[in-house]
């Protein structure tokens, strides 16, 4: 059904319609931001990054066929080879960041307005939520990009397996051995991340 | 890792079911020897562990709000370029002409009207045709401009020439007038004498159109030895 209707607004964003094109961007801007900012682990990478591939859809949306595939797919792909080279040209060289930074980018992200009317837990629940997502989110970024990657797309973007193959060009099989990979590299990075505070 | 089948199942294939069981995606009539297999493997049951915990710290990863500006920033960039590229199309299908003109300040556009642009063409046209026939080259002026001390000389040199075409056209046109005189003068003189009453006969018998041929040879002749006198007089004055 999301399909049919991206589908509907593909045509009419190729047929010149200006509403089409900011409706797709709306709907989408958002998982795609968070994509880019799991792989990257920088939100200033991420937000040009996003813009980056907006533009590219937007250049190349007569090549894109609602026969051939998904248009999420299409999506997922050009920003995933976005990615890869954004990754070969960096190298990889904010993985060591500091936690501090990221968490002050975060609480920049609100508001003093949203944070007051902000319904979540309580701020020591919060604030160990916090430290929690930051820890997984650099051992994210400590993984290699093949295991991250896949590992993003199936629980982070919660994509099916025919899909991700897709994206990534692999087989299904590979696939899954990737995401159980990187899974497992997860846990064990945060359990030594977990032995190494708990000793300090 | 082996491949030794353990409770039904082997460390391998275990491991290719792995992601389905963590997604609840497992057949049914596989889930029993997964399991049992997952509890007594001691490679395979840390590996489930590991993969399990792994997924619940991703999964529970918050999904990030992107900034505010973000999608202006998206829908300002790719309208400009939209912009950009209907502009391009636009002066795509215009004509050199009125792509130079608009290129151009108002004022000066306004010059590469039709009419004035016309009007320029046949100057420049006129101009270097001159230029042509008085033997000035681009190059020349070039150097002119470069350096103005070659101008006087040039202008003399080109006077020069001009001189000795004029001088040499002049001096070989005599040369032929004077050659005609003198075989004229001597097929006259070669020429028999003829009867004053024959001479009349045939006057008398020739047509109009004889006379009048004959009428054009004496003419020639004696311009031809106008001609070659003036030349020799002229000559001798200047000499």
């Amino acid at each position: 059904m999301e399909e049919q209707q991206t589908g509907a607004l593909v045509r009419r964003c190729l047929a010149g319609d200006a509403a089409a094109w900011e409706e797709i961007v709306r709907l989408h801007n958002r998982r795609i931001y968070n994509l880019c900012y799991r792989f990257t682990n920088s939100p200033d990478d991420a937000q040009d990054l996003t813009q980056e591939v907006f533009i590219r859809v937007y250049k190349s949306m007569g090549s894109y066929h609602v026969e051939k595939g998904a248009f999420t797919t299409w999506l997922t792909t050009l920003t995933r080879n976005l990615l890869v080279d954004h990754f070969r040209k960096s190298k990889q060289d904010r993985v060591t960041d500091s936690i501090d930074a990221g968490l002050r980018e975060e609480d920049d992200s609100l508001s003093l307005g949203d944070r007051l009317e902000d319904p979540r837990p309580n701020p020591d629940d919060r604030l160990a939520s916090k430290e929690t997502q930051k820890m997984v989110q650099m051992a994210l970024a400590r993984i290699s990009p093949d295991l991250r990657e896949a590992v993003i797309l199936r629980d982070l973007q919660d994509m099916d397996y025919k899909e991700i193959a897709q994206v990534l060009r692999v087989p299904e099989g590979t696939v899954k051995s990737r995401i159980n990979r990187g899974r497992m590299e997860l846990a064990r990075l945060l359990s030594r991340n977990k032995r190494q505070a708990s000793n300090e | 890792m082996n491949n030794e089948a353990k409770n039904g199942m082997a460390c391998s294939e275990f491991e290719a079911l792995l992601a389905d069981a963590l997604d609840n995606a497992l057949a049914s009539n596989m889930r029993p020897a997964f399991d049992e297999h997952g509890r007594s493997c001691e490679v395979c049951g840390p590996m489930l562990a590991e993969a399990l915990e792994g997924m619940v710290m991703v999964r529970g990863l918050a999904e990030l709000e992107p900034p505010k500006n973000l999608m202006h920033n998206i829908l300002a960039a790719t309208s400009r370029k939209e912009a950009t590229a209907e502009q391009i199309a636009e002066e795509a299908k215009l004509g050199w002409m009125e792509r130079l003109r608009r290129s151009m300040s108002p004022q000066v556009g306004g010059l590469l009207h039709s009419r004035f642009a016309m009007s320029f063409a046949m100057a420049f046209f006129s101009l270097s045709i001159t230029l042509t026939l008085a033997g000035v080259k681009i190059t020349d002026v070039k150097n002119m401009a470069a350096n103005p001390s070659l101008l006087r000389k040039n202008v003399v040199l080109g006077y020069t020439h001009v001189e000795a075409r004029v001088t040499s056209y002049y001096e070989n046109l005599r040369l032929v007038y004077q050659v005609q005189a003198k075989v004229r003068e001597l097929k006259k003189n070669a020429a028999p004498a003829t009867e004053p009453g024959e001479n009349r006969q045939q006057n008398r018998k020739s047509s109009p159109e004889r006379r009048e041929k004959q009428n054009e040879d004496y003419s020639m002749e004696r311009d031809s030895s106008l001609i070659a006198q003036t030349f020799e007089w002229h000559e001798g004055a200047r000499i």
